[in-house]
């Protein structure tokens, strides 16, 4: 039994002025640790300097560490634990360095923004706290500070991996804590216990977790404003090139009951660029009453069609920290945090700053024939005179060939896919994004390049055309296809794509997209061998399940890891409180509000019940039983022996004793067997050196030999 | 301040009935008392405030993550109260031992598993104001049985009541307070502590007069031991004071027993004593009382002030006689 006496700690610190608060060595250092994992949560967020500040930090910490380590520390009982005591650092240097870090807080919260501020502050403050463990309170304020900056980078990730990496961190923080109250048990003792908590923890989380009503947000808080990923509102002619180096996910769709539209249908729209400035593409931000209004009409008719026409599927988002959202064409929402935009795509009320899920509902085989307004057409003809003066004159004589601007597009696009034209994913540089050099000279670009090429041509060949970027195609995911579910789709940021749309009278706008007269690959199934292994060369991620996909188990691997983010996704992550509504419905059918509190009640109730008798019963009873020793062995191997003559051996009856009972029953082997037990009972009894101990087990086994052979002669005998 | 006294003693009774005074308690569930630390309350307040931050960044991960903090308080609760309960601790009622030494007061703590930082105190403000008590950590209690000692530090001679003994823990993780007030009915006999003399002979009397008690020296009377009797040989005995005569003759082994021959029983008084202070006197006579007890002697013990009661112990020895007298001395 280890006993700890802080009172005779206490008097001896009057003396010598030791701090009272002590931790054990390897607590110290997993405090250190958790520390370290902790920011390391959240090491995307702060900014350099921030970082440099933690590192400096935590690289004096482990000095400190390493210096207070104090063998002895009064406490004489436990000898195997090595304490580290904290020096304190004064609190004039701790108070000016503060002062100093959040001076310097205060003075980037303008370019930071409040939220990632705050985390700094945070984080300042959680590592400052480390230096001045003078007493179990600071102690516990620094384990508590630490659930706040693990939690708080669950704001800015919340994939799978990164959940179950917090909740590793968790357990070790929480291993902190408990250390500090169990430092006789081992690490990984300790560790087993908390796991053995945190589970049953679970359990009740789990039911609050589902039954908890979804409140909606008290206040307004301050959004992350991390920089933006994906499309750009803006494309020049290179961009898109850069986005197809990235193999992160942008979306994931689950189609509903429909089979998923074969590849070269899935042209995932999100902006529509149909400002050209002679650089670069962007967004009018004219605003267009009439047209809105006119897309109203076109909503209403949409919405009258029979559902059979349309697909329906779910769209989860990655967080872009953008507006738009992803959608097939004709796509129509009845979401209430989506804006449907009059040229027929999809934008976020809010931005994207989380994973966020819609339904969608898609017609595929409709046209977008909105009528156009005056102004719309006169923009989508626009370009700047004399930008690119070989391309316009190319578009007069195309002008002077054909009638109809399908037939237009269709020589362009012929022209593309005869000449030696080259689809890459490292354009070579153009001077001014001069759209005539990469035409006629260059020739070699990513599908932006084309796109830009092609609508500029048919502008300046009188046909209103615009840009369009978006995604193409997606990875099928199969691994969960059931009876209404074909699996679903992955889309990563190397999908990304632009294309352009001409207007045709009758059809309205109509894709066309001169890339696939390049790379008809590209639009069929995706990048070919060659694009892909370009990618990979350019792909800043080295380790990417991605460029291993050539191997078959790594690659279903791959995929089985992305079906369980995109399960705890559509999950965890989405449950909202209609989907906590439609649950509870499907269990308990209709119910009213006091039945549902009852509901929530009863449950809790029932799991608490549940871990009570998984503590009151749990087998932690590890029984603690002396090792036998060798000697007791053979003592009871020689009563077995005698048992088997008759001679038996009550609990009782002590050692010395049964030498008298054996002595009177078989006096034959009594000689041998009262040498034998004065033997065991001097190793058992007696405080023997390991070298006495082992002369006098040589001679007892002796004795057992002979005793061995006795007792057979005895049998003989008789 | 009245309400306060008023409850104080309304809790005292209330505890008296539900936890009696016993020399054996078992910890279970009808004497533990589990409330959560001040930690606890912060825990539970940063928990809610993580759940705002959940709820207003709509963040199904960070309220998740509240959940789990939340049922983890619920879980260790039920853990805590796991690791302190059916623990059962024995201790004998009386406690003596000397002023200003350490009084080891000895627990006997059985498990059936293992339990963690327990912590044992005497706290009653009421009843031990003036001891020192140390507070004992048991950083593990083994499966089977432990022994610990709470030490205590008298300033004063006398009779102490301890009150109740607290036994509490804050084990597994601070957030739950589990404890116990449990009535052993201690009583503390603290001796007057051993002030030595040095010539102990000379302030020995042997007069059972009580009329002129002197300090007459009555030494040639000790340290003569005569031969008193035989008895069986026992193991670990000196040979020295083996009878040969009988082992010769063959009557088995013996071994002699000698006794100091005292011809009037010593008495133990105030009187000669070099100091005039009562305590210091009371001092000197614990010491000789211990001294003469190691010996095995016999002695009476005589207090007579002026104003005081007299008592009187009359000459014996043993262990029983040293704790009468060396009682008579704390209360006096």
């Amino acid at each position: 039994m280890k006993i700890k006496y802080p009172l005779r700690k206490r008097a001896s610190k009057q003396t010598i002025h030791k701090p009272t608060f002590c931790l054990s060595k390897s607590n110290a250092w997993l405090l250190w640790l958790s520390q370290v994992l902790n920011i390391s949560m959240l090491v995307f967020e702060l900014s350099n300097w921030m970082i440099a500040i933690v590192v400096l930090c935590f690289c004096l910490q482990a000095v400190r560490i390493h210096q207070n380590m104090k063998p002895d520390h009064g406490i004489s009982q436990v000898n195997s634990i090595t304490w580290v005591s904290f020096n304190t650092i004064s609190p004039v240097l701790l108070l000016m360095f503060a002062l100093v870090g959040c001076i310097a807080i205060a003075l980037t919260a303008k370019g930071l923004g409040v939220l990632i501020s705050m985390i700094h502050l945070l984080c300042f403050s959680y590592v400052l706290k480390a230096f001045e463990l003078r007493s179990r309170k600071d102690f516990y304020q620094v384990t508590l500070l630490g659930f706040f900056v693990l939690a708080s980078s669950l704001i800015f990730t919340q994939n799978l991996y990164f959940s179950v990496f917090a909740f590793m961190v968790l357990m070790l923080n929480l291993l902190v804590l408990y250390q500090y109250f169990s430092v006789v048990k081992t690490v990984p003792n300790n560790l087993k216990t908390i796991l053995f908590l945190l589970l049953q923890s679970v359990i009740l989380a789990v039911v609050l977790f589902v039954f908890f009503p979804r409140l909606s947000p008290f206040w307004q808080v301050p959004l992350a404003k991390s920089a933006q990923t994906g499309l750009s509102a803006t494309v020049q002619p290179g961009d898109i090139a850069k986005l197809a180096r990235s193999s992160e996910l942008a979306f994931r769709v689950e189609f509903t009951q429909n089979t998923v539209p074969s590849y070269d249908k899935l042209y995932w729209r999100a902006l529509v660029l149909d400002n050209y400035d002679g650089r670069q593409w962007s967004k009018s931000t004219r605003n267009n009453i009439w047209g809105l209004a006119l897309f109203q009409k076109e909503l209403q008719r949409l919405a009258s069609l029979p559902t059979s026409e349309a697909i329906e599927y779910r769209v989860t988002v990655e967080p872009s920290f953008q507006q738009w959202l992803f959608a097939l064409p004709v796509a129509n929402s009845f979401d209430s945090s989506i804006n449907l935009t009059s040229d027929y795509t999809l934008k976020s009320k809010k931005i994207i700053s989380q994973t966020q899920s819609y339904l969608v509902k898609s017609y595929l085989n409709e046209n977008k024939n909105r009528p156009l307004t005056k102004s719309e057409w006169e923009l989508n003809l626009s370009y700047p005179e004399n930008s690119n003066p070989r391309l316009e004159s190319l578009a007069n004589q195309l002008n002077s060939q054909f009638n109809t601007p399908e037939e237009i597009a269709k020589a362009v696009l012929r022209r593309f896919n005869n000449l030696d034209y080259f689809y890459t994913l490292e354009p070579p540089l153009l001077i001014n994004n001069s759209l005539d050099q990469f035409f006629f000279d260059t020739k070699a670009g990513f599908c932006s390049h084309y796109a830009s090429a092609f609508t500029f041509l048919m502008r300046a060949a009188g046909v209103p055309s615009r840009m369009v970027t978006g995604y193409m195609g997606g990875e099928v995911n199969r691994l969960n296809a059931k009876a209404d579910s074909q699996g679903h789709l992955n889309i990563y940021q190397y999908d990304a794509h632009a294309w352009s749309e001409i207007w045709i009278a009758g059809q309205g706008w109509v894709r066309f997209d001169p890339t696939a007269s390049v790379d008809p690959s590209r639009v069929n199934q995706g990048f070919s061998q060659r694009l892909s292994d370009q990618r990979d060369y350019l792909d800043n991620n080295f380790f990417s399940l991605q460029s291993m996909k050539h191997f078959a188990w790594i690659n279903n691997l791959r995929l089985t890891l992305d079906l369980l983010d995109y399960q705890w996704t559509k999950l965890v992550i989405g449950y909202s409180a209609e989907k906590q509504y439609e649950l509870i419905k499907r269990w308990f059918g209709q119910v009213k509000s006091w039945q549902y509190g009852l509901i929530i009640v009863g449950a809790i109730i029932l799991v608490m019940m549940v871990l009570f008798f998984i503590n009151a019963y749990s087998p932690k009873t590890n029984k603690v039983q002396t090792p036998k020793k060798p000697w007791g062995f053979l003592y009871n191997k020689s009563l077995k022996l005698l048992a088997k003559k008759g001679v038996n051996k009550s609990p009782d009856c002590s050692a010395n004793h049964f030498v008298k009972q054996v002595n009177k029953e078989v006096p034959a082997i009594a000689k041998t067997f009262a040498r034998f037990s004065h033997y065991f009972v001097q190793l058992s009894y007696q405080q023997l050196s390991k070298q006495q101990q082992s002369i006098l087990f040589t001679k007892m086994k002796n004795e057992y030999r002979k005793l061995n052979q006795q007792v057979n002669k005895v049998s003989y005998k008789r | 301040m009245k309400i306060k006294k008023f409850i104080l003693q309304r809790f005292e009774r209330w505890l008296s009935q539900r936890i009696p005074a016993q020399k054996h308690h078992t910890l279970t569930s009808k004497n533990i008392f589990i409330l959560p630390t001040r930690f606890g309350f912060t825990y539970l307040l940063f928990v809610l405030l993580l759940f705002l931050l959940g709820t207003n960044y709509q963040n199904n991960l960070i309220i998740l993550f509240s959940f789990v903090l939340a049922s983890f308080f619920i879980t260790v609760m039920l853990h805590s109260f796991f690791n302190f309960s059916k623990i059962s601790i024995h201790s004998e009622s009386l406690v003596t031992g000397y002023c200003d030494k350490n009084i080891n007061i000895p627990f006997y703590i059985t498990a059936h598993k293992e339990h963690f930082y327990i912590q044992l105190d005497f706290n009653d403000q009421q009843c031990n104001s003036l001891l020192k008590v140390t507070p004992a950590t048991l950083l593990q209690v083994n499966n089977g049985n432990n022994t610990v000692n709470l030490s205590i530090q008298a300033p004063k001679r006398g009779k102490y009541l301890l009150g109740r003994l607290t036994v509490k823990s804050e084990y597994s993780f601070g957030l739950f307070k589990s404890w116990s007030k449990l009535d052993f009915e201690h009583m503390l006999i603290v001796y007057p502590s051993q002030r030595v003399l040095n010539a102990i002979d000379s302030y020995l009397c042997s007069t059972n007069d009580e009329t002129h008690l002197s300090g007459v020296s009555q030494s040639n009377q000790l340290g003569i031991d005569e031969f008193s009797e035989l008895k069986n040989f026992v193991r670990g005995e000196s040979l020295a004071r083996t009878a040969w005569k009988q082992l010769a003759k063959g009557q088995g082994h013996y071994t002699k027993h000698y006794q100091s021959q005292q011809g009037e029983p010593v008495w133990l008084t105030f009187d000669g004593l070099p100091n005039n202070q009562l305590e210091i006197k009371l001092q000197y006579l614990s010491y000789l009382v211990t001294t003469l007890s190691l010996t095995n002697q016999e002695f009476g013990l005589l207090l007579k002030l002026h104003g005081k009661k007299t008592i009187k112990i009359p000459p014996s020895s043993g262990l029983e006689h040293k704790a009468n007298c060396l009682h008579a001395l704390a209360t006096y």
